[in-house]
């Protein structure tokens, strides 16, 4: 399974995603919506985890272009307020949506739940 | 002023708040979803060591300082926190005014990087105090700021908080003045 997660929290994606390289699944981080972009151009990726709230690209806006660019990608969004207004927007745009701060196995589970066929 | 004005200024303090309350805690959450990652990558190398897995022992110094930053970061916004939400204990009162905005702006930082502005205080020639409500000053710079914030677009600006008319630059984009 091949990730790309996007935070403008670069400490927190940075260290996501090494967590997850020891667990066996390759994941690309990106701070920004735009190098997210830069990077599906490149690489195919099975899931993305997007956070809701970005500047310049929100995760809802960048997850409609990438959807242009790679239309199987699955999605499961992310949201540090766990707000009704962000909880509608997240179950009716992604796969799956989480509150930060995460559980690594949940976060796992759910990848691997929204990425089968 | 009439009852209905009253309550217009009420449902405005109250909407302030509410916002800068929501603002707040989620630049909290977020140092957590930080310092929890962090966490979990020492407890995920701690295991690996104690597997045999050759680990840098500089690794954990690294993550150790970085949590560290972010419990800074999360002492300064609930710092903040606790100043805002005392402002409405008192009805009246002295307040110098360039600190008062600066206080406001400080709590709209995460809000302007979002929309990727600038806030700043205009550089002011002398110390002005003015006798008024905290909070309700409070209220007004920060309506002031959410309306300039409101005129960006696709382009970054700046935005500059000025104590009077003329103390504002003109290279500012956009301008809160407090004449």
């Amino acid at each position: 399974m091949r990730v790309l997660l996007v935070d403008d929290e670069e400490e927190l994606v940075t260290a996501l995603a090494e967590r997850l390289s020891y667990r066996g699944i390759e994941a690309d981080w990106s701070p920004s919506g735009n190098w997210a972009l830069e990077l599906a151009k490149e690489t195919a990726y099975d899931v993305a985890v997007l956070d809701v709230k970005m500047p310049n690209i929100s995760g809802i806006e960048l997850k409609k272009r990438l959807e242009k660019m790679r239309p199987d990608m699955k999605y499961i969004f992310l949201t540090g307020h766990g707000s009704e207004e962000d909880f509608r927007a997240g179950s009716a745009e992604a796969s799956s949506y989480m509150v930060k701060p995460l559980d690594i196995d949940t976060l796992i589970a759910t990848m691997r739940q929204v990425v089968q066929p | 002023m009439r009852t209905a004005d009253w309550q217009a200024i009420a449902r405005e303090e109250m909407r302030f708040f509410g916002e800068v309350s929501a603002a707040i805690s989620h630049e909290i959450n977020n140092r957590m979803a930080v310092i929890n990652e962090k966490a979990g990558l020492l407890t995920d190398l701690s295991i690996m060591m104690a597997q045999g897995k050759e680990i840098d022992v500089g690794r954990f110094e690294e993550q150790s300082k970085k949590i560290v930053e972010q419990v800074g970061l999360a002492k300064e916004t609930i710092r903040n926190l606790n100043r805002f939400a005392h402002s409405v204990d008192v009805e009246h009162t002295r307040i110098e005014a360039a600190e008062l905005i600066e206080f406001v702006v400080a709590l709209y930082a995460r809000k302007a990087a979002s929309a990727e502005a600038k806030i700043s205080l205009a550089e002011s020639p002398e110390s002005v105090t003015i006798s008024s409500n905290p909070f309700f000053v409070e209220t007004l710079i920060g309506r002031g700021i959410d309306i300039a914030l409101s005129r960006i677009d696709e382009a970054r600006i700046d935005i500059e908080v000025a104590l009077a008319g003329p103390a504002a630059s003109e290279k500012s984009q956009s301008c809160v003045r407090l004449d």
